[in-house]
């Protein structure tokens, strides 16, 4: 055998005071596929986690080839070739397939060091190859297939040499046939001698591609099996380690009448047609494996999120287009599955937590009852055995898993609901607080509550349920009665492809769940009857939709041209070669700014200050030259920029390194500067005498007859357009606005990235400063840029820069302010009032944000909606 | 038994970690600032320990308190508010052409003016609750808007001729006493306003959605309905200064409040509400409006210009931001 390309021994890690990892020890070798098994909290992911250097362990070691290794952080263990692919992919959505592979490793090529965008994708295309995978390396990776974006994950990792991938639960959110295409190229990974560490809750798909199977429990190594010398049983009876009579066992009672009826409710891409009815004093249990629909079903009954069509009725009463306060005012109550985003405040205290829902009823006229408020949680908190370090005043984010959870069942119990929708109740919380947990939930069912429950702890699932639901792809797959159901059918239900090969239950079990005669008549498709899933028809405004993302650069240019026609048929000296020449010098000031805005908005930040900026260095420039007469040109305009610099990097500091939110760090520094304007220039202005006149030459010619400050924005756009596209740096810049996370486990330099944006911007702001001193011929501290940050800001966002992040170019802001620039030039010669500009920059701001929050949102949503479609 | 207790009851935490992490420390350090900028104050000049100048000077920016205490309310959600100065504008200039070129009662005319007010306040509550656009995306296009159209509609014209018992607020007292009855107005807004944000339950949904508006939104909080009505209320109030200030200054300009907005969210954030939401109180609100104002006042009388008073305002701006950065606090803030 190989040596082993990786051995951990002893790893331990403590989380507080509870120990997740006792003593694990794990082999792994070249050309294996090494399936980890476990419960949830088993600690399978704090050992990946420590794999991958997220975390450190507290004792135990690791070696890579033989030698041993810290691995410190994510960066040292993929340098030491290790690679994680973690269950939610972190990508940059809006960057092709080719980026995404080589993000801040692009291939440069000549003197100018440009990103070589061919080399690049073919080498993509060639990595994708290898892999066996078709995919357009040009394509977006945002409108990918989660299968494909995992894909090109491990394409990654092999870009990176990785020896060892590991991969965490990758088929949990795939279909069958998407995870049949991903063990394809697991297979060759293997081949190659890689390493792959598969995490798997499939019991099937794990005898099907693994070579070893080690399996954990409440943190410590239980075994490792060959999967020719064990079975689905033996591995089951491991991860659980105890027989199911160690569970608390609900005791059936006489269900009453129905109160939850649900019927085909679907939502697209998500589930559908799914029917469902609990009756009064039932435990209805929904399993299914992650990604079947289950969470986005209680979601929509609940009212968080909203269903395309089907009916809610409780109680008798329909539930139509209701909201998550009508559904409780119904008496259904939801405790959902992320316990810390969704149920729980954790920096409030718990008896605010308890009391969120019934507020009203512990106040009278709006006025809480504190009293009143602090007894109720108490009480509720003794009735649930709540054990916390203090009292009801502490914070709720303070507690273990089991008594936060207890918090949030305490809060829905004081709803008094007649439904109790519970989605994974036992999450992450420890044996002790499970049983209690379930012995309350049975006590509940039995004084007539009707409970739905969903659980992917099959064990609980049987234990506790009178009815098991199966959904497996967004809908119904199957029925049990207590009686019927067995961790065989409920599982068959949940994953079964008749007849796929490497199904490793028993066909007697497939017969039983098909033959039981309360299993529902959901079909069962047949491979090789199923006609290959046709992709989701796009429908027409979906079309439209994209035509109007597509062409919205066409679309400003459009406006701008229906703008110039209609002005000059109103005022024909609008086209004259003054008014152009007018227009012309205009634009540069702004657009030289907005260069700089483009690329702060581009990567989530922004600059209120450019004006002040802008201010400040001319007047100081000014002063210069009032000084000095026989100042260089040269030298005020590095002076300008210089001093722009520096401005800029105290913002960018201010926000890296001071964490102070980008708006109001340059709000702060916005009245900084412009209060130095004042105290600089002690309120004199700079008039037309201070300035030589080859400064204001500036604006007049140069020697090809295009005025120098057009000649500089000219040069700056271009400039900026190659730092965008062609530098790794400004590639970063797209990497960060589109997914912040993703840069930083990639290690991105993300502060020095976004100090250098400000930095720029400033130097631009700077250098805007002294083009406008040349252009206007005076300086005014009152008037010098003040203002200026609202049309920058507006002429970069109807560029098509996203206030939201991740994408941007050069020529859409050009084009922003060549339309702002010719607006305001229009509203003169139309000899509307000046006073009408900057009602339109607001109302331009209002329309852009709005109509591209709208696009992408319903871009986003076909693009989910082609991604899910079956 | 009770693993959560045992890290906790451990250590006796040292007075240092205890002022760091008591609740109404910010609050405590803008009090402190405030002696500070008195003692420095009354060394500077005499007048500034004469009562009745420094009660008069509050007139000089309760309309800016006013603001910031509904401002406090946005920001305690998560939200920001830009547009307020703009609000002011563009509700005092309507209100006064209403009033006077309108032909409406004055007082009828005031009552349009806050309606406007409101409604100004719920166009960007309707955009942000419902649109889910950041609120500082919206309120950045609404304060160009906004006072964009105050421009439009009285260009640089002033808008004056307003009745006698409308104008000169700022010189009104209360009965024989020195106290000014805006003073006593802010005082019985402000009494108000901690109430609802302290005691009540709009109050608690106020602070909840701050701290996690998903949270709450599962646990049956009509979130979008409590943003439009902060909004709205932020809308309503900043008009209702407009109106003090144009009574104050008895023209209405579409330039009026210009740059108001930087106090009021000085001063909110000064008082120790976090810029992240879920964390603030109105005394924190009010002691930092009475910080800003002494400020500007002992600033006017050591003849600092107004522009130059910006570089202290927006110093104190990011110095209150920063420094509890820098110290790590909010641990529970951001997720």
């Amino acid at each position: 055998m190989a040596p082993a390309l990786l051995t951990a021994r002893g790893l331990c890690k403590s989380f507080g005071a509870t120990p997740v990892l006792t003593g694990v020890d794990l082999e792994l070798f070249p050309g294996e596929v090494h399936v980890l098994m476990g419960e949830n909290g088993a600690g399978k992911s704090t050992l990946l986690k420590i794999l991958s250097g997220i975390h450190s362990p507290d004792s135990g070691e690791i070696e890579v080839n033989g030698k041993p290794i810290v691995l410190s952080s994510p960066l040292v263990a993929q340098e030491a070739g290790i690679a994680l692919l973690p269950q939610e992919p972190s990508i940059f959505p809006d960057l092709s397939v080719a980026e995404n592979i080589f993000m801040g490793r692009q291939p440069l090529a000549g003197p100018t060091r440009a990103v070589a965008w061919r080399t690049m994708q073919e080498e993509a295309r060639r990595l994708l190859v290898s892999l066996g995978v078709s995919l357009d390396p040009r394509e977006k990776m945002g409108a990918l297939s989660l299968a494909a974006q995992g894909m090109v994950e491990m394409a990654r990792a092999l870009s990176l040499n990785a020896q060892i991938l590991i991969l965490d639960e990758p088929t949990a959110a795939l279909s069958p046939e998407e995870a049949r295409d991903l063990f394809r190229v697991v297979s060759e990974l293997r081949a190659r001698g890689v390493a792959i560490v598969f995490v798997s809750h499939r019991l099937d798909e794990v005898f099907e591609i693994g070579d070893r199977i080690t399996v954990l429990r409440d943190g410590r190594f239980i075994s490792t099996l060959l999967p020719a010398q064990t079975d689905a049983d033996e591995v089951i009876r491991l991860m659980v380690g105890r027989e199911a009579s160690a569970l608390y066992q609900h005791e059936s009672g006489e269900p009453g009448e129905v109160v939850l009826d649900v019927r085909d409710l679907s939502r697209a891409g998500f589930f559908h047609d799914v029917s469902l009815q609990v009756r009064s004093g039932e435990i209805v249990g929904m399993a299914g494996l992650v990604g079947a629909g289950r969470t986005e079903v209680c979601e929509a009954i609940f009212g968080v999120t909203r269903a395309d069509s089907g009916e809610i009725h409780v109680n008798g009463d329909v539930l139509e287009d209701h909201s998550a306060q009508d559904a409780v005012k119904r008496g259904l109550a939801y405790v959902p599955e992320d316990r810390n985003r969704h149920g729980l405040i954790q920096a409030a205290p718990i008896s605010h937590n308890i009391t969120l829902p019934v507020l009203r009823e512990m106040a009278r006229l709006g006025v809480i009852d504190r009293k009143r408020e602090r007894a109720t949680a108490t009480e509720m908190g003794e009735k649930l055995q709540l054990r916390a370090a203090r009292d009801v005043d502490q914070a709720a984010g303070e507690l273990s898993g089991g008594n936060a959870q207890k918090v949030v069942l305490a809060k829905w119990l004081l709803t008094k609901p007649r439904v109790l929708i519970l989605d994974e109740p036992t999450r992450g919380i420890d044996i002790g607080a499970k049983v209690e947990v379930h012995r309350l939930i049975g006590e509940l069912a039995h004084n007539g509550m009707g409970i739905l429950m969903v659980s992917s702890d099959l064990p609980e699932v049987l234990a506790m349920s009178d009815r098991v639901l199966v959904m497996r792809e967004g809908q119904v797959a199957g029925e049990f009665s207590r009686g019927e159901a067995s961790p065989e059918n409920v599982m068959a239900a949940a994953t079964l492809h008749a007849g796929e090969p490497g199904s490793v239950i028993s066909d007697e079990a497939v017969e039983n769940s098909l033959a039981s005669p309360k299993s529902t008549t959901a079909p069962v498709p047949k491979v090789g009857s199923t006609p290959e899933p046709a992709p989701a028809p796009v429908t027409a405004s979906g079309q439209l939709l994209e035509t109007m993302a597509r062409f919205r650069e066409t679309g400003i240019l459009a406006v701008l041209l229906v703008l110039v026609a209609l002005v000059s048929l109103r005022s024909p000296q609008f086209l004259s070669v003054s008014n152009a020449r007018s227009i012309m010098l205009d634009i540069p000031l702004i657009l030289v700014i907005a260069m700089g805005m483009t690329t702060l908005i581009l990567s989530r930040n922004i600059d209120l200050s450019v004006g002040s900026t802008y201010g400040l260095c001319a007047i100081v420039v000014g002063m210069a030259f009032k000084a000095n007469p026989n100042l260089p040109i040269g030298a005020a305009l590095l002076m300008g920029i210089a001093l722009g610099a520096i401005l800029g990097a105290v913002n960018g500091a201010l926000v890296t390194w001071g964490r102070v939110p980008a708006i109001i760090a340059t709000l702060g520094t916005l009245s900084v500067y412009r209060g130095l304007v004042f105290i600089v220039s002690g309120g004199r202005s700079i008039e037309a005498s201070d300035l030589p006149p080859a400064l204001i030459s500036l604006s007049q010619g140069s020697p090809i007859g295009v005025p120098w400050i057009v000649l500089f924005a000219l040069v700056i756009v271009g400039g900026m357009h190659f730092l965008l596209r062609s530098t790794r740096y400004g590639r970063a810049l797209y990497a960060i606005g589109s997914n912040p996370a993703a840069a930083r486990v990639r290690g991105l330099p993300i502060d020095r990235t976004i100090f250098g944006a400000f930095t720029l911007t400033g130097s631009l702001a700077g250098l805007a400063g002294v083009m406008a001193a040349a252009r206007y011929g005076f300086v005014y501290p009152a008037t010098a840029g003040v203002g200026v940050e609202l049309g920058v800001i507006a002429a970069t966002i109807i560029g098509g820069t996203n206030i939201l992040g991740g994408s941007a170019s050069a020529f859409g802001t050009v084009l922003g302010c060549v339309l702002l620039g010719t607006i305001q030039n229009a509203l003169v010669v139309s000899r509307l009032s000046a006073f009408w500009q900057l009602a339109i920059y607001g109302a331009i701001i209002l329309f852009a944000v709005a109509f591209d929050a709208l696009i992408r949102r319903g871009l986003d949503r076909i693009a989910l909606q082609r991604k899910r479609a079956r | 038994m009770n693993p959560s207790s045992a890290p906790l009851a451990s250590a006796k935490p040292s007075f240092g970690t205890r002022f760091i992490e008591h609740p109404l420390q910010r609050e405590f350090v803008a009090l402190v600032l405030l002696f500070i900028a008195f003692i420095v104050g009354s060394l500077l000049s005499n007048k500034f320990l004469d009562l009745g100048y420094q009660l008069d000077a509050t007139s000089l920016w309760i309309e800016t308190g006013f603001i910031a205490l509904a401002l406090t309310f946005i920001i305690v959600s998560g939200q920001i508010d830009l547009s307020v100065a703009s609000t002011l504008a563009l509700v005092a200039g309507v209100t006064g052409i209403l009033g006077t070129r309108g032909g409406l009662p004055f007082g009828v005319a005031c009552i349009c003016g806050l309606g406007l007010g409101a409604l100004l306040g719920a166009f960007n509550g309707v955009l942000v609750a419902y649109t889910k656009l950041p609120s500082l995306s919206v309120t950045l296009g609404t304060f160009a808007l906004y006072r964009g159209l105050a421009q439009v509609l009285f260009g640089d014209q002033s808008v004056t001729g307003f009745p006698d018992w409308f104008t000169g607020i700022d010189t009104r007292h209360l009965g024989p006493t020195p106290i000014p009855l805006t003073l006593v107005l802010f005082a019985i807004a402000a009494v108000g306003f901690g109430f609802v944000l302290h005691r009540t339950i709009l109050g608690r949904w106020t602070v909840s959605i701050g701290l996690n508006e998903a949270a709450s939104r599962y646990s049956g909080i009509a979130v979008p309905r409590i943003q439009v009505l902060l909004f709205t209320m932020s809308g309503l109030v900043a008009g209702f200064a407009g109106l003090l200030m144009s009574s104050r200054l008895t023209v209405a300009r579409y330039d009026m409040g210009l740059g108001l907005e930087l106090d009021a969210i000085t001063a909110v954030v000064l008082g120790g509400t976090s810029i992240f939401g879920g964390r603030g109180t109105i005394l924190g609100t009010v002691i930092a409006m009475f910080l800003i104002g002494v400020l500007r006042t002992g600033m006017g009388l050591a003849n600092i210009k107004v522009e130059n008073q910006l570089v202290v305002i927006g110093g104190l701006l990011l110095f209150s931001v920063l420094v509890p950065n820098l110290l790590g606090r909010g641990r529970f803030s951001r997720t």
